[in-house]
Parts: structure tokens; C-alpha cells; sequence
């Protein structure tokens, strides 16, 4: 793995020119000399506090290590990714599925316990973390003087396995016979930071257990199966119910839901892959990307990424041909360009090209309208459909001249270079933080987000180069922001290839790989080239995509090893960790076709957990506390929800935009693409609100129109009628077929709206019976009294035929509510519209 | 939230319907039930970018670092960097009347520096734009600290709908009180009476019957308490309660009445400037309405790394004239005894140009200066300052007068002194301990 600036290769000697030598079996000494044996008494010494899970298995969680409590992961030795398939339920049966778990009844910390596990708790946390990183990290005082121990903190991705990789290195070195990394930190050896602690210490024990470890590879086989406890998962079909929302916009067909009842988890897999072949599919990806890119910003005039180009460079944006274009041609050609990145994106997934070629594609990609403004003209199979993009080379003018654009994907696209944009004295930096967060799973701000001394970096002529504050970031930004030298700093888009880099900034590069300056004609390319060969690119799209599946950021490693949940929250970490490393693992295995990430995504208990098969405790109740997606649904997904569900497009008219992907977004919580480009993840009263007016509405709109359908057409009142009531009006007699009607389209109603499957003598089908049956006689009653009119809100009753828009005969039409039927179910509906199962996932 | 405390506030999302089938909306304030917040009320305004001090009230005459005026201004104890409007020297055409709405530091200071505190010599200790942005709103720099708005809100008000409204900034809530957006006034009025099918109207058709909305409420309060009761995962309890009690806070909404018309400017290059007063109109009339306790306001445009002169001085004047009008909004609507507000940056700039030409800029640093005004801030103050290097000079700690032994101020001393000032209840103070000195920098 390639890891940012600062790691270095195994070293031979040291600053002192004292010279070392490589030999692991050496080290046996270790193993004898009494660490081992210390560590074993101290594990002697050690509580295990075991406790009862569902399956009535016994797990161990935490231990005492002289007064530092850890929680084990105590995963099993083998396992795949997500839940063993063995202990999901059969085919066919639609229970919810419990976790595995993955523990042993008698796992033990020392039995079983990988090398990156056993790394993370017992060396990383409690010695290094703690006390050797302030001199190691990237811009410490050791590594400034080259240090063979090089460690990057918990703000770099990846950096557990660039700590241990380095750590291993280190743990050859030795003087004397005895390992360096044992003597250093005792204070031996001239070490910079003197004595760390003694060898009676938890610190220095862990260490030394660490590296005889090492060097006998004593540690258990990587774990990579999902921890999760009895975490009880979605069954097959409500997890496909919610990916089908999630990624088709729509919900499962007939077909669909009895082959997920005959076959059961089976069968999923199968059709998960089948979504994701829809064009509905490509939208959402476009979508989650946006929130990253938010290239849609200039969608939102119909010129607003035109206005980006150049006329130099593109003519046809301009003059006598431009004004010649009708506007609905303008608007296509923007929508074309202001796309570009993410209709990019949707070409590489549609025709299963590496991921990777996001950023290596030597083209970019232009529909019929956005052609004309680029002055290309490749062939289309209908030239009319703005939807349908093609790849092609772009050149630009200069001076009569044609000057190909050298293409790396979106990183020389108009709309991304204008959407992170620099200035003469940035100096493409902010390109580079972007890189890196788009790209590389790093917050580059985020590593330098530590206190600096403003008088000593006063001292340095050149501090982005020079001051040891500043230069450990810039060693890392710089050389990216040198990839994208040929473009101009003023005019965002444009290519300018005779320009130059600045001599005194880190010259062009990616980490500690300087770009030959024969390569800076293609610059980005080259970049491109490196970024998605490193296995932080894989984790970007592992975080892009979960976070826009799943509405969650992806969790921060804990920064704080004396806080209280440290330990729960490490194993937190760790649990989503190996969840994502096993689905960035399938994604590359898979040529990073991005289908395969997205379903392992949606198979992961992340998207599927439902409940807790127990009360967790309270370490549990912090590691689980990611764990259950409960989001809010985003806009989009709950405009495309209500639609899929009732056939009511919620909106002021036909020809309106709906409501929820225009004046209601931003107040929903979704974002603009300019100023708002966070989404709200916690609803507020406004959003509360807003989603009860939603359910009235569309309740109104859709129950009336419903009973118009014939019984088998209907979405959502197939099995009655606007007679079959409770009683008979005139008797009061109880009607048992009336009551089993209602009741059975009640619990048709709780699957088909909210997803749930309860059989009608269920007590959820019971209270949405008395709401109706309460509501029916409120009504009657007041319709008796003649204090209720008969006819229904006019905006409720169903003048048109729903599908076609028909007017209907008077006789179809659903106007007045004698009984007080509609509006009893109408009082249902808006019930299970706004309940927490249907605006949340 | 233990059952009971999810059944209270499920309880409360019932309240208030009993009103005839057709609902007058003159009856509407008499349906709501539920207490609307009355104050104190907290606006942070962020001005995105970092601003350059010398160009506000910590001027200075060495000319490396500055290169537009000469002198010093005072009014009374408040230095101020003394530069006239000079629209041709700012690039700005004639005519337009620019200079009827943007405002010098001495025009401000001549209007509110009798009330205004200004604290310079502020040690942020980064020079990084995240960073600058968290830790001037939350007083420290590592991640994970709620905003003070955040905390402010969840201490005064967090039963209310609107409770923390973000105008942009940093607005991160820590999951103490939901967080509102409002981009377009006019879409409020229709989701603030739910149940009117022609909601604004003098007389409406409901959807459904007051006693039928209520039942549906209170069937949906036993169903969620009933799924509660029986989900054992953290994160999807918590989502149900975030439900409840974003429904709990419903009840008063009704009682929102926002501006019909926004304010526009009609010179483009004032567009930053309508788009604060915008966001002012909107914050003040949420208080206003009793729904909001605090709310963020950002202004962007100060990462002047090019033609600082120009472009620096072109967004300090267009953002003391929208503080100028939000204090003239607060005061129109009656609040100005209530409303304090709080003026930061990320850091500094500077302190010299990062060129020698005429369109020099000026890079990132890490000393900069904030300033407050409201009931609770001493007023013509002006605490800390720098030296000829623009580095922060100590304070004493009990007079605030400069001293080289006393105290740097920092962000944790700067929001120490604000949570003392906004009562800031103690558990949450306590739960976002600050390392910091207690100064009474606000009086």
C-alpha cells in the first residue's frame, strides 16, 4: 500500500551511524528473557467477564490489563463478509436474520487474534497512540531526523496497516542483539525522547509481546467476517423492499417478492445484481455523488455551466452560432456539461468499466447538446436523447491551432475544476484538499488541525517549505496541486500547456514520488494513475457509497484512549473497518466494478440490521451504535417513495417539479448544491411538519382515486369496498365479511406502505382499525347531525381517471362520502404515510 | 430517553386541535396551547474566509502590513482602521448607491460602538480554514465539539421548532438539538398549518377533522412508543425519539410568521451584503415568533490571498452594513434588549502582503480579533491587541489590561467568556470542557 509522505523503507543504520542487524530469530532472546512469561502471569491475573447471548453461547468482551479495561474483538477465525450464510434463515422463510456473531464460546484474546487486531489494541492504543506518536508522526521531531519508526496518526486512512507494516520493519532492527524498539523507548541508545518507561511496564510489556509475536508470527489468520453480536437482520424481502427504494426508486414487483418468498436469501443476490442493471440505478448513483462533487450548482440555470467555458476555446458557446440554438437546446447542452462528471461516473458503472477509469479515462463523455457546444460531433443512436452520453476527445483553439485536452476523467472537466476552484496565490491547493477527500479518503485539513506557533513560523522566508508547522502537510498537498500545473489559476478551465510549476513550492508528485518533468504534459493522468492504484481510493468509494446509502459518515477512529468509551468505540471502529476493507476487497477483486460494492453494501448488516436480539449492554450500546441505518429518508427517496406507494406524484400541479425536488428540498434537509451541501440527518420541527402536510395531501389525493381502479389495478384498496363497512348503517349490525375486508386491506396496507408483513389479528392491524373505526363513527355521527358535510375537501375527490387523467362519468366519480368510508381511510393512509417506518428506512 | 420521557414528549406532539371542521385562521393562536421562547436570543455571524484585522478595529501604521490608510482611528475607547469609502479605488462603479448600504468601521462604530466589545490579539493557533471556522465557533480546535449556538439552543430552548437556525457557518448540533435551513420563506407558510388545504387562507378546508388529526396523532404517538419499546439497537431508538420530539415541537408553528418579502439591493456587487440581510430578516423574525433561540449567519469572501486591498476592504464594508442592518432589524422588531450577537472569523491574514505589487495579497495567520454586542456586553471596550509583529499580546487576567506575563486569549478563553454570558447550562458545559483561562472579556 502506498501511504502518504513520512513511511520509509527498512533502514540499516541510524542517525548515530550505529550499525544494525536484521535477524528475527534473535529476538527469541524476548521470549525468554521474561516479557512472555510476565505477559502469561499477567493474563493469569486477568478477569473475563462473559455474558449471555441469544444463542446461548458465552463470549468474552472485556478483560483487565492492570487496570486498563479492553474490549476484545473477538471475532471467529473464519467467516465472509457480512453474516455466514449458514445461519441465515432457509430459503423461503421470512424471518428476520440473526447475526452470527461470530464469537467462540471459549475465544480467547491469545488464541485467536489477528496481527492488525492485536496491533490495534494492545500497541497501537496504549503505547504508541499515547506515547511515541508526538515525535513520530509525520511532522515529529524523530521523523524530521529520520527516524526508522515512522508512525501516521489516526487521521490518515489505512494507517493501522502502514503503522504495523512499519512497526514489523522496525521490530528487525536490532544493536547488541537486542531489538532497537525495545531499548529505544527504555531511554537506551541516545534516544531522542529519552526514557518512555521501564521494562516492568504495561507499555514496554506490550511491546515486547508485539515483537516476539512478530517474529514467531503468532497471530491468528485475518478475520474477516462482520462482528456484530445478535444483531438481528432485515429479512430477504425487506431488504429487498429497501434496496429496491434505495437504488430503483420503486418497489418490488410480484415476481420478485414470490421468488423471495419460495427461495429466500437466495434468491437476493440475484436480484440486488438485477437492480442495479436498471437505469433507475444510475440516477441514484449520481445522486450520491453529487453531494460529493456538487457539479449540480450549475443545473441551476439553464446556462450556468455554458458560462463556465471559454468562447476562445470553444466558439460554438458564443456568437452567431450560439444565438442560432433554441433555448430547450441551451438548457440540454448545459445540463450536458454541468453533468459531465457524474454522467462520467454513470457511463464507467453502466458499461462495468474499472471504477478507477472515473479518474484514468483518457475521453470524457458528452450527450448530442453538449457536443454542439464542444464543436465534436461523434455518433449517437438517437441524436434528440439528451440522455444518452458518448465518449469523445475533446480539443480547444489556440491562436487557429487545436489543442487536445489531456483527459484524466474528472479532473479536467469544466464543472469539477470550476466546483474546486483556485486562485493565483492558492495555487491549486484546494484542488489538492479536494483530491484528497474525494479521491483518497483523507481530511487533509483535518491532519493539520493542530495548534501552531505563529512567531516561529514568522521566522521562515518560505514556511510551506521550510517550517516544520506547516511543511508536513504541504510535503503531502503541494506536490498534488503540482498535477494540475497546466491549468490556469484564473480561469479555471482552461488548459494552458506551455505553462509552468513554481520552483519554490514541493515540485509535482504524489506522496514521496517526485513526476518527472517529462511527464507533465500529462499530468493529471499521472496522478490519476497513482491515486487509484493506492488502496485509498478503494476506501473513498467504500465511504462515498456507504454514506450515500446509508446517511451515515463513516466513523472516526477514537481520538481520545483515556475516555471511558474509548475501548467500545475502538471496537466500533474496528467492526466498520473490516466491513469496509471485505467490501473494498470485493469491489477490486471484481476489477472495481462498482455494482459488486453496492451490493456487498447493501448485503452488509450496516444496511440490513434491524434490532437487537437482546438488551446490549453498555459497551455494546456504544460499539452498536452505527450499526441500523435509520435515515431519514433523503428528498429524492422519499419523493420517488410516496410515488412508488400511493401513484400520487406529490406536487402543485401535473407540469410542477414535486414538491421534494424543488421548494421542499432544501427545508427537507437536502442539500443545493451551493450554499447547502450538507444534508440534515435529524428532523426538525419544520421537517416534521412538513412531512404531515405530505401525508395529508397525499392521502387526499390518492384514497378516492384509488377506489376508482378496478379492485385488481388498485394500489392500495385491492380487497375492498367503498360499502364494505364495520355495520350495517341502518342496523348497526356488525358485518363480520365488512370487518375481515377492512382488516385484510389493513394488513395489505402495513406491507405495501410501511413494509411490515402482520397477519391481521396482529396488534398493530388492531390499532389501525380503531383509528378507522373511530373515524368512521366521528363521522357518521356528525353526518347524522348534519353538522359534517357529505362531500368531500374538493381537492380529495376523484373527478379524473388517476392513470389516464380521463374525466370520469358522473357516476365513477368519487364526490361525495355518504358513509364516511373515504374519509376514514383517508384518516388510515395519512397515519401510515407519516409513520417513522415510512419516512425512515 | 427513558420510556416515560418518550411518552411525555410524544404527549406533547397532541396538543391543540379542537377547532370546527372549517378553521378560521383567526382561531389559529388560540389552538396553539404550547409557550413560544421569549429570549434571550444569540446570532453568530461568521465571516467566511478570515478577515484581516488591521482593516477593522486593530489598525496599525506599519506600512508591511498595511497599505490602504494611514493612521489610526479611535472612536471612544475602539480603534478603527480609518479608510473613507472610496468606490473608484474599490472598483466599484459610481451611482449605484453602494454607499447608502455598506459601512466603513468608523460609520459602524459611530453608530454601535457604544455597545460593541471588540477583543483583539486572539491566538487561534491554526491558519487552517476548517480548523479557523470550528475553533472560533466552538472554542476549540480538535473535532467534535457542538457550535455555541448549538449549545446556547439546547440550554434555552430545545423543545422549540426552530430552534438552532443556520444561515450557513459552522452549525455542527452534537446531536443536542436538530438543526433548521430555511432557503425559501414562502414554501413555510403551507407546512406550518398541515392539516389546511389552502393553508394562509382566511377560511380553509381541513383535511381531516380536528378530532380525527388528533386521533391520528395519538395512535401515531402509541405506535412509536410501541416500536421503541421493542427496538434494542442505539441508533434507531434515537431516531425514533428525534421524531417525537421533532413532532413534540410542531405545536407552536403555527405561531411562525415570517417576512413576505425579502430584502434586495440592487447593485450586484452587493449580492454578498443581500444575501446576509436576507438571512438577518429571516433569523430576526424566527425570534420574532418565539421558535428560534439561536441561529448562524455567514458572509464569505475574505480569503483575500489576491488583491487584498480591494477585495478584503470591498467584504468588511458590506459586512459592518448587514450587521448594520440585522441591529436595525432586531430593534424594529422590538428585540434589542434580547439579541446578542457575536462577530468572528476563522483567523487572521497576513500580517505582510504576499507580494510587492499593487494587487498584493495577504496569506493566512493565526491572531485575529472578534467582537459582540448585546444585554449582557459591556460596551466601548476594546480588550487585547498585538504587537508590531501582529502577534497576540498577553492580557491580565484581572484587569484585561496588556501584560506580558498575563493570559493569551484564545478561542477557549473567548467562549468560555461567551457560555458564561449565554448561561449555557452546566452538565452541557461540562460535557465540552474547555481548557481555558476565565476572563470577564464581556464585562
Amino acid at each position: 500500500m502506498a501511504v502518504p509522505g513520512g513511511v520509509v523503507g527498512v533502514s540499516t543504520s541510524s542517525r548515530d551511524g550505529l550499525l544494525m542487524k536484521v535477524n528475527a530469530f534473535e529476538v527469541q532472546w524476548w521470549r525468554r528473557g521474561g516479557p512472555s512469561d510476565r505477559r502469561s502471569s499477567d493474563r493469569r491475573s486477568s478477569e473475563r467477564v462473559p455474558i449471555q447471548r441469544s444463542s446461548g453461547t458465552l463470549r468474552t468482551v472485556a478483560r483487565q490489563w492492570r487496570g486498563y479495561w479492553l474490549v476484545a474483538a473477538l471475532a471467529g477465525c473464519s467467516g465472509q463478509l457480512g453474516f455466514d450464510g449458514d445461519k441465515q434463515a432457509p430459503a423461503g422463510q421470512q424471518e428476520p436474520v440473526q447475526g452470527t456473531g461470530g464469537g467462540q464460546a471459549d475465544a480467547s484474546l491469545s488464541d485467536c487474534q489477528s496481527k492488525r487486531s492485536y496491533f490495534a489494541q494492545e500497541v497501537w492504543a496504549p503505547v504508541l497512540d499515547s506515547r511515541c506518536l508526538s515525535c513520530h508522526a509525520p511532522d515529529g521531531v524523530a521523523t524530521e531526523k529520520n527516524a526508522a519508526l515512522q508512525l501516521l496518526p489516526a487521521e490518515y486512512p489505512g494507517f493501522l496497516d502502514a503503522n504495523i507494516e512499519n512497526l514489523t520493519m522496525v521490530a528487525k532492527l536490532e544493536y547488541d542483539g537486542r531489538p532497537l524498539l525495545l531499548r529505544k523507548p527504555l531511554g537506551e541508545l541516545d534516544h531522542g525522547g529519552g526514557a518512555l518507561f521501564n521494562e516492568d511496564s504495561p507499555e514496554f510489556l506490550a511491546l515486547a509481546d508485539f515483537v516476539t509475536r512478530l517474529a514467531n508470527d503468532d497471530f491468528c489468520a485475518e478475520e474477516p467476517a462482520v462482528d456484530l453480536g445478535d444483531v438481528v437482520q432485515l429479512g430477504p424481502l425487506e431488504t429487498f423492499r429497501k434496496a429496491s427504494l434505495q437504488v430503483a426508486r420503486r418497489l418490488p414487483t410480484g415476481a420478485e417478492t414470490q421468488l423471495l418468498s419460495e427461495e429466500g436469501e437466495g434468491a437476493l443476490v440475484g436480484l440486488i445484481d438485477a437492480l442495479l442493471e436498471e437505469p433507475a440505478f444510475l440516477e441514484r448513483l449520481k445522486d450520491i455523488y453529487n453531494d460529493r462533487f456538487l457539479t449540480d450548482l450549475y443545473m441551476r440555470n439553464a446556462t450556468g455551466a455554458i458560462n463556465l467555458l471559454s468562447s476562445a476555446d470553444y466558439p460554438n458557446r458564443t456568437g452567431d452560432y450560439y444565438d442560432a440554438l433554441s433555448a430547450e437546446t441551451r438548457t440540454l447542452a448545459n445540463e450536458g456539461i454541468a453533468r459531465e462528471p457524474l454522467e462520467l461516473i454513470a457511463y464507467v458503472v453502466k458499461n462495468d468499466l474499472p471504477f478507477s477509469e472515473i479518474l484514468t479515462a483518457d475521453y470524457t463523455v458528452v450527450n448530442p447538446y453538449s457536443a454542439l457546444i464542444y464543436g465534436v460531433d461523434p455518433s449517437f443512436a438517437d441524436p434528440t436523447d439528451a440522455r444518452e452520453f458518448v465518449s469523445v476527445r475533446l480539443n480547444v483553439q489556440r491562436e487557429g491551432a487545436e489543442v487536445p485536452i489531456p483527459h484524466a476523467g474528472v479532473l479536467t472537466m469544466p464543472a469539477m475544476l470550476n466546483r474546486m476552484p483556485t486562485t493565483p496565490t492558492n495555487r491549486n491547493r484546494h484542488r489538492a484538499f479536494r483530491v484528497f477527500e474525494l479521491f483518497l479518503a483523507t481530511d487533509i485539513l483535518r491532519i493539520a488541525a493542530r495548534p501552531i506557533d505563529a512567531e516561529a513560523s514568522s521566522s521562515y522566508n518560505n514556511p510551506t517549505r521550510d517550517d516544520p508547522q506547516c511543511n508536513g502537510c504541504h510535503r503531502q498537498i503541494d506536490p498534488i496541486a503540482g498535477a494540475f500545473l497546466k491549468w490556469s489559476e484564473r480561469d479555471q478551465e482552461r488548459y494552458f500547456p506551455a505553462q509552468e510549476w513554481y520552483p519554490e513550492m514541493f515540485p509535482p508528485g504524489f506522496g514521496q514520488e517526485v513526476m518527472d518533468t517529462a511527464d507533465y504534459d500529462q499530468a493529471q493522468s499521472w496522478l490519476a494513475q497513482r491515486i487509484t492504484e493506492d488502496s485509498r481510493f478503494t476506501l473513498a468509494t467504500v465511504h462515498t457509497l456507504y454514506e450515500g446509502l446509508t446517511g451515515r459518515k463513516p466513523l472516526l477512529y477514537p481520538s481520545d484512549a483515556s475516555a471511558a468509551d474509548f475501548a467500545a468505540e475502538q471496537l466500533a471502529w474496528d467492526r466498520q473497518d473490516v466491513a469496509f476493507r471485505a467490501a473494498g476487497d470485493a469491489f477490486v477483486q471484481a476489477d472495481m466494478n462498482l455494482k459488486t460494492l453496492v451490493r456487498a453494501l447493501l448485503l452488509s448488516p450496516y444496511f440490513r440490521a434491524a434490532n437487537a436480539a437482546s438488551e446490549p449492554d453498555e459497551v455494546q450500546k456504544v460499539a452498536l451504535g452505527e450499526v441500523g441505518t435509520a435515515r431519514l429518508s433523503i428528498p429524492a427517496v422519499l419523493d420517488d417513495k410516496i410515488t412508488a406507494v400511493t401513484g400520487v406524484r406529490w406536487a402543485r400541479s401535473s407540469t410542477a417539479a414535486s414538491y421534494l425536488r424543488s421548494e421542499y428540498r432544501v427545508l427537507y434537509g437536502g442539500i443545493d448544491s451551493e450554499s447547502v451541501t450538507e444534508r440534515l440527518t435529524t428532523p426538525n420541527g419544520i421537517m416534521a411538519s412538513l412531512a404531515s402536510r405530505m401525508a395529508n395531501e397525499v392521502a387526499c389525493l390518492a384514497t378516492a382515486s384509488d377506489f376508482v381502479r378496478s379492485s385488481e389495478e388498485r394500489l392500495l384498496f385491492p380487497y375492498v369496498e367503498l360499502q364494505d363497512l364495520p355495520s350495517a348503517l341502518e342496523t348497526g349490525d356488525v358485518s363480520e365479511a365488512g370487518v375481515t375486508a377492512i382488516k385484510a386491506n389493513l394488513a395489505y396496507l402495513h406491507g405495501h406502505v410501511l413494509g411490515e408483513h402482520l397477519e391481521p389479528g396482529d396488534p398493530e392491524i388492531g390499532r389501525s382499525y380503531q383509528l378507522f373505526l373511530e373515524t368512521l363513527q366521528e363521522g357518521q355521527a356528525g353526518l347524522a347531525a348534519e353538522t359534517t358535510t357529505r362531500a368531500l375537501p374538493r381537492r380529495c375527490q376523484a373527478r379524473v381517471h388517476p392513470d389516464t387523467g380521463e374525466a370520469l362519468l358522473a357516476e365513477q366519480r368519487v364526490v361525495n362520502d355518504e358513509t364516511y368510508v373515504v374519509r376514514a381511510w383517508m384518516a388510515v393512509l395519512t397515519y401510515l404515510l407519516s409513520d417513522y417506518q415510512f419516512l425512515y428506512e | 430517553m427513558d420510556r416515560r420521557s418518550f411518552l411525555r414528549a410524544s404527549a406533547l406532539s397532541g396538543l391543540a386541535f379542537s377547532a370546527p371542521w372549517v378553521f378560521p385562521s383567526a382561531l389559529r393562536s388560540a389552538a396553539a396551547q404550547a409557550v413560544t421562547y421569549g429570549g434571550p436570543y444569540w446570532i453568530i455571524v461568521h465571516a467566511s474566509g478570515a478577515w484581516d484585522p488591521l482593516f477593522l478595529f486593530n489598525p496599525t501604521e506599519n506600512t508591511e502590513h498595511n497599505r490602504l490608510y494611514t493612521g489610526v482611528g479611535k472612536s471612544g475607547s475602539i480603534p478603527y482602521a480609518p479608510y473613507a469609502l472610496n468606490l473608484e479605488q474599490l472598483q466599484w462603479g459610481a451611482g449605484l448607491g453602494i454607499e447608502g448600504h455598506v459601512r466603513t468601521p468608523q460609520q459602524f462604530l459611530a453608530r454601535h460602538g457604544a455597545r460593541l466589545t471588540v477583543v483583539n490579539g486572539i491566538d487561534t493557533e491554526t491558519n487552517n480554514h476548517k480548523g479557523g471556522v470550528r475553533t472560533m465557533a466552538c472554542g476549540q480546535l480538535p473535532v467534535g465539539y457542538p457550535a455555541l449556538a448549538a449549545l446556547i439552543a439546547a440550554t434555552h430552548a430545545p423543545q422549540m421548532p426552530m430552534t438552532f437556525f443556520s444561515g450557513g457557518g459552522y452549525d455542527v448540533t452534537g446531536g443536542l438539538v436538530p438543526l433548521t435551513r430555511v432557503a425559501n420563506a414562502q414554501a413555510l407558510s403551507r407546512i406550518a398549518y398541515p392539516n389546511e388545504v389552502s393553508a394562509g387562507q382566511v377560511e380553509t378546508e381541513l383535511y381531516h377533522s380536528q378530532a380525527t388529526m388528533a386521533r391520528i396523532q395519538r395512535y401515531q404517538q402509541e405506535r412509536v412508543a410501541s416500536l421503541h419499546e421493542r427496538q434494542r439497537l442505539p441508533a434507531l431508538r434515537k431516531s425514533m425519539e428525534a421524531l417525537v420530539a421533532a413532532r413534540a415541537s410542531t405545536a407552536v408553528l403555527d405561531q411562525l410568521s415570517l417576512p413576505e418579502e425579502l430584502v434586495t439591493l440592487a447593485p450586484n456587487e452587493l449580492n454578498a451584503q443581500e444575501g446576509f440581510m436576507q438571512s438577518a430578516q429571516m433569523l430576526v423574525a424566527a425570534f420574532g415568533s418565539g421558535l428560534t433561540s439561536a441561529g448562524t449567519i455567514q458572509m464569505g469572501g475574505f480569503d483575500t490571498h489576491g488583491n487584498h486591498d480591494v477585495n478584503q476592504t470591498r467584504r468588511i464594508v458590506q459586512l459592518l452594513g448587514g450587521l448594520d442592518y440585522l441591529i436595525d432589524e432586531v430593534e424594529r422588531a422590538g428585540l434589542t434588549d434580547k439579541v446578542n450577537i457575536v462577530v468572528t472569523s476563522d483567523f487572521g491574514r497576513g500580517p505582510h502582503y504576499n507580494s510587492t505589487g499593487a494587487n498584493g495579497g495577504k496569506d493566512h495567520w493565526p491572531v485575529t480579533s472578534m467582537f459582540a454586542l448585546g444585554p449582557g456586553v459591556a460596551g466601548d471596550r476594546c480588550i487585547g491587541g498585538t504587537d508590531e509583529r501582529e502577534l497576540a499580546v498577553a492580557v491580565d487576567p484581572t484587569t484585561l489590561e496588556l501584560s506580558d506575563g498575563g493570559v493569551t486569549i484564545g478561542p477557549g478563553e473567548v467562549h468560555r467568556a461567551l457560555r458564561t454570558l449565554a448561561g449555557v447550562d452546566a452538565a452541557l458545559d461540562a460535557a465540552y470542557p474547555l481548557s481555558a483561562a476565565d476572563l470577564p472579556l464581556f464585562g
